[in-house]
């Protein structure tokens, strides 16, 4: 009862911090509208496929024309047509970019050629053949074909002697405003840390503290009362800020939004156990912060919030948003979980480990 | 019977003995005063009973409890007044009392009714949905002592109340410490301010050093000091005038100055009237008026202590 008491107190105290809130809320929407707008160069701009077509040719009968028919047939809809076609024309076709895709059945499997890899249509090709492919446990290729490659192309009788991409890599790409709306939203959760500390410290700037203490209320009771409050309102202040950029900027966060917000609550988790580290061990709330906004800014540059990282190395993966933000990006555009459960699993290690920081130097101490 | 029993306290803070085997018994019933100058050790006396600092040595009993084995029976029985003004700039007056008012247990209907009755108390009542960044020092005065007293405790410690504020406030907490007193309190008083103890007080210890060196009503304390009095030389103008050798003038005690007024405590059974007038004489000052008065509250602490209770 008394920690639910503390926790209440925190979220008056919290919510009536006008400065606070701002921070929280109105700073990073800012943030991806600048971002979002300033930098959209550096992202694919289409955010909408038109009519994707598709040729085709098949090797006479093999083993996979009966699948694939039926995957045609399957996939057939309004924006997606097939076309027959032969060997050399769908290749120049491609390469010319007058289809956004050529499929080659052979009895060896299926090659895919696509003019640009890192197009939208070419990843929804990619990622449809993929499916199938999957489903059929066929082995497929995509080949990339550049205009100015055409020509030995054409020479050539084999496409595997040409660039592969084994790896089908299905999905949309996030344009810069559904990029800068995943990650400064999991960015802004470490700043959450800020407002743990005041808090904490408020209590001395107060003196309430020593009023506290006089109150018969273990000292356990108004720890875990802090938490609370501060995981409820930073919580709250993310889940305002995916609200506002899903439905008011329409940025896209995917069909998993229950995972994305998992995955964002544990960023939480993990700024307020910080924050509550840094108020118990220093007790100057000065380097407290200063120490948070080394922290948060140092992991924002690590982890893609200002600029995307296109290969992270392992200096970024120090950082939390590096794990946070590829485990979004994946959920939101390629339904891949994989990246998930690692992310959990640091933010919850970190968070812990604090948190036991925090405990053992509170049973240290006389005060609060 | 005695609501509070010190018996031998003493803290330490290194080598420096703040509380220094402090014996004291404060029976139910009291306004007690407790007198003494900065760093005299009332703070510190004071937070050993609330239990915020831990006694290096020494016992302290809450009506026949020691609190050390019953920390929770003498939480729920004592309200802190704080000498530091302790309440959230972001709550409102009536939610600060009902936050704290609420760490005793208390709920509900009971609890909105004692938060009520504490403001109206402290007379807040008609400001309960203020925030206290809008108040001023004595409403913050007032409002710390309504957060303390809501839970209803047997024993209330205000230490120093009304520090810095102004003369409406103070009345109003001077006359709730009455009232709270006519309610069943006991309340601990300090302050540097001897007319407001001698005004509320029925029980008043001098503390100095960590030691209580005199303690009694005020008539108790004075007729301490009966073989003391003091002199009161009003004079057209100060200028001139030496203090050093009125104070070498056989009996006197000390001399204090105050605009064209002089006081000098000196010792009753030594008649140095004349050599005091002397001395104005030759040193040519023109006296206005000679009083000779009775000894206060304030004498009685400068004579024991050897100084002024405000710097
Ligand atoms: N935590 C501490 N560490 C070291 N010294 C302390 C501590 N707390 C108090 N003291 C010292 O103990 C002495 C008594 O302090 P205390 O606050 O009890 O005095 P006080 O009578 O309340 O004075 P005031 O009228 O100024 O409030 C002072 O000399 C003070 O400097
Ligand atoms: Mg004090």
């Amino acid at each position: 009862m008394n920690i639910w008491s503390m926790t209440l107190k925190e979220i008056l105290v919290t919510i009536r911090n006008k400065r606070a809130f701002i921070f929280m809320l109105a700073f990073p929407i800012i943030l991806i509208l600048i971002l979002g707008t300033a930098l959209s160069n550096n992202f694919e701009n289409t955010s909408s496929i038109g009519k994707i077509h598709i040729l085709y040719y098949e090797e006479q009968a093999n083993s996979y024309t009966k699948p694939f028919h039926d995957f045609m047939a399957a996939v057939k809809k309004s924006d997606l047509s097939f076309e027959k076609t032969t060997k050399d024309a769908g290749k120049q076709a491609i390469a010319k970019a007058k289809a956004d895709g050529y499929i080659e059945l052979s009895n060896k499997g299926i090659d895919l050629y696509v003019n640009n890899t890192s197009g939208i249509s070419a990843s929804v090709i990619q990622g449809l053949l993929k499916g199938f492919s999957d489903q059929y446990n066929l082995i497929s290729e995509v080949i990339k074909v550049n205009p100015q490659q055409a020509k030995q192309l054409m020479a050539s009788s084999s496409p595997t002697q040409h660039i592969k991409y084994i790896t089908l890599n299905p999905g949309k790409k996030p344009n810069s405003m559904d990029y800068y709306a995943v990650v400064i939203s999991t960015m802004i959760t470490l700043f959450g840390a800020l407002s743990t500390v005041a808090l904490v410290h408020g209590e001395n700037i107060q003196r309430t503290a020593d009023r506290l203490l006089l109150a018969p209320i273990h000292r356990y009771e108004i720890f875990i009362g802090k938490m609370l409050g501060s995981l409820f309102v930073n919580g709250i202040c993310v889940l305002l800020l995916v609200g506002f950029s899903k439905y008011v900027l329409h940025t896209n966060w995917g069909n998993h939004l229950w995972i994305v917000i998992l995955i964002l609550l544990s960023s939480v988790l993990l700024a307020t156990s910080l924050g509550l580290m840094l108020s118990y061990i220093l007790q100057n709330s000065a380097s407290a912060r200063t120490i948070i906004m080394i922290f948060a800014n140092t992991s924002a540059l690590l982890g893609g919030s200002w600029f995307a990282i296109p290969t992270p190395g392992w200096i970024n993966f120090l950082s939390p948003l590096t794990w946070e933000n590829e485990a979004v990006l994946k959920v939101i555009y390629a339904n891949d979980f994989t990246a998930t459960i690692p992310t959990f699993t640091y933010n919850l290690g970190f968070s812990v480990l604090c948190l036991l920081i925090a405990i053992f130097s509170l049973r240290r101490r006389e005060g609060l | 019977m005695n609501i509070l029993e010190l018996t031998k306290l003493t803290k330490k803070f290194g080598d420096f003995i703040a509380v220094d085997q402090l014996t004291l018994s404060i029976a139910e019933g009291e306004i007690f005063g407790l007198l003494g100058a900065n760093g005299a050790g009332k703070s510190t006396t004071i937070n050993m009973v609330s239990g915020l600092i831990r006694a290096t040595s020494g016992e302290i009993q809450l009506m026949g409890k020691s609190i050390t084995n019953n920390r929770h029976f003498a939480k729920m029985n004592i309200g802190v007044v704080p000498q530091d003004i302790a309440i959230y700039e972001d709550l409102t007056a009536y939610e600060n009392v009902k936050f704290f008012a609420g760490l005793y247990g208390l709920r509900g209907t009971k609890l909105d009714e004692q938060v009520k009755k504490a403001l109206e108390f402290v007379g807040l009542s008609d400001r309960h949905k203020s925030f206290p960044k809008n108040f001023s020092g004595g409403m913050k005065r007032r409002l710390n002592i309504a957060c303390a007293i809501a839970h209803q405790p047997k024993l209330i410690i205000m230490d120093e109340p009304t520090v810095g504020i102004d003369p409406q406030s103070r009345n109003y907490i001077l006359n709730s410490v009455r009232k709270l007193n006519e309610m069943g309190c006991t309340i601990i008083y300090t302050s540097h301010y001897m007319e407001e103890v001698e005004e509320v007080c029925s029980q008043i210890a001098i503390v100095d050093h960590g030691k209580v060196i005199a303690e009694g009503t005020k008539e108790q304390l004075k007729s301490i000091i009966t073989d003391t009095k003091d002199v009161w030389v009003e004079v057209k103008n100060i200028d001139g005038l030496k203090l050093e050798p009125i104070q070498t003038i056989n009996g006197v005690l000390g001399v204090e100055v105050s605009d064209n007024q002089i006081k000098i405590n000196s010792d009753m059974g030594v008649n140095n009237l004349n050599a005091i007038i002397q001395h104005f004489i030759t040193n040519q000052i023109e006296i206005h008026s000679i009083q000779e008065k009775e000894p206060n509250l304030e004498s009685v602490f400068l004579t024991l202590t050897g100084r002024s209770l405000r710097d």
